[in-house]
């Protein structure tokens, strides 16, 4: 037979449970270290996770491929033009990179240490629509920690946030808590990047200066004034930008240059002091 | 067969399984199918739906064990999810009683309240501790998110309902013959 509490003592139940809910989610918030249980269950469940990721990454992509099948041919055809194009684009940019190492090195300027770079698979992502992060198959074990940068293909992803043995959480750029220092390419004028949600897939961008002079489909740029990420990682393109009143600036609203809802690989970038033999 | 508790423990099983099942593929399967643009809650579908068909109790434990795996696999703010879901299925349970569950209306404007309410109270919470969510896309994601779950629980609440009263039969027919 169930015994149940008495009504006075179920609301004292209700009221405990809430406080103790209301308890865990202040303490929990902007933390760097997973409880031992929450460890222990990322990582049990990281087999399982990378087994639906990919099953998910591969449906996804064909049966795209199978909706725009009669697109391709004519896709197919811009891409060979643009393949072209940016070959001939990349012998000019070899010719800048000697170029440029040329005259750093004539102007005595400190050679940037090289990063390392680990490559790893995406096996999970938030399960709601506000936060944005990804789930990694490295972890402590590979030598990550938190705060360490992660780019994927053309720029830059975000931050690992918290680190289990065999996984990592990346808090990624468009997330509500991340927060990234950029520089506009076209005029240098230096910027905040913030997260605003999983949907709107956007960053705010906040400039640092006055009279920033920002227009729609500027590039920004990682600034390099912090440790996470190196200088000229490209972060995003304008999209929006409001002026205000008297030539000052009202808001602007920038789109990653990764596409971050369709990330399977990405890479984490260890720190020159930790990048062994490399750094 | 398994008979009485047996079989008890066998559904609790099976309804545990399931969210467990419907929490590990939000977080990796569904993001690659996303509908109007946000991500479809199954958990929160499996909570409305088991509360209205097997009342509070079962609804609350339900949206607690869901809850308690979106906080470790989300891996951010603890209690966030359980507080929502447990919410949710306390509301429906006191409502329960007092709406015909046969009529499609019912599952479907149950989920769509109860996402407004879960989401509400997540969004709520996160800014509480210091999560800044702009209020822009609030509406939007709100609202989608709601019509989204709801679709989907009409899809799921009636094959439930059938599958519930197959075994409340079974089990009252069992009752008689012995």
């Amino acid at each position: 037979m169930v015994v149940r509490p008495p009504e006075g003592h179920r609301l004292i139940l209700y009221v405990a449970a809430f406080l103790l809910l209301m308890a865990a989610l202040h303490l929990t918030a902007e933390r760097e270290h997973v409880t031992g249980l929450e460890a222990f269950l990322a990582d049990r469940l990281a087999p399982l996770q990378r087994g639906l990721a990919t099953v998910g990454a591969w449906t996804a992509k064909n049966w795209q491929a199978l909706l725009e099948w009669r697109q391709l041919k004519e896709i197919n055809a811009k891409l060979r033009a643009q393949v072209e194009l940016l070959q001939t684009e990349n012998i000019r940019l070899r010719e800048y990179r000697r170029e440029n190492a040329w005259l750093r090195e004539a102007l005595g300027f400190r050679q940037e240490v090289g990063y390392n770079m680990l490559p790893a698979q995406v096996i999970a992502r938030d399960p709601g629509n506000w936060l944005s992060s990804i789930i990694i198959d490295l972890g402590e074990e590979d030598g990550l920690r938190a705060g360490m940068g992660v780019v994927g293909p053309g720029g830059v992803v975000g931050s690992t946030r918290s680190v289990a043995k065999k996984t990592a959480r990346v808090m990624l750029m468009i997330d509500p808590s991340s927060a990234i220092g950029g520089v506009s390419q076209r005029t240098g004028d230096l910027v905040l990047v913030e997260g605003l949600s999983e949907s709107a897939g956007l960053a705010r961008v906040k400039p640092l200066v006055r009279d920033a002079d920002l227009k729609q489909g500027d590039i920004i740029v990682t600034s390099g004034l912090s440790v996470i990420f190196p200088k000229g990682l490209p972060i995003g393109r304008l999209v929006t930008v409001t002026p205000g009143d008297y030539g000052t600036f009202a808001g602007a609203f920038l789109e990653p240059i990764v596409d971050l809802a369709r990330l399977e690989y990405v890479f984490v970038i260890v720190p020159p002091e930790e990048g062994g033999d490399d750094g | 067969m398994a008979k009485g508790p047996e079989r008890d423990y066998v559904q609790w099983c099976v309804l545990v399984g399931l969210t467990v099942l419907a929490a590990l593929l939000q977080g990796s399967l569904l993001h690659w199918w996303s509908f109007l643009g946000v991500k479809l809650d199954l958990v929160l579908v499996l909570v409305t739906s088991f509360t209205l068909l097997r009342g509070r109790r079962d609804g609350v434990i339900l949206a607690a064990v869901g809850g308690v795996l979106l906080d470790f696999l989300s891996g951010r703010y603890l209690g966030l999810h359980v507080l929502g879901k447990t919410t949710v299925a306390c509301l429906i349970g006191l409502v329960r009683d007092v709406v015909y569950k046969e009529n499609y209306l019912v599952p479907f404007s149950t989920t769509f309240l109860g996402t407004l309410v879960d989401q509400g109270i997540y969004v709520g919470a996160a800014r509480l501790s210091g999560l800044r969510i702009g209020s822009g896309i609030l509406g939007h994601v709100l609202v989608s998110a709601a019509l989204a779950n709801s679709l989907l629980t009409l899809c799921v609440y009636f094959r439930l309902a059938a599958l519930e009263r197959f075994l409340r039969r079974r089990d009252e027919e069992e009752r008689r013959l012995s």
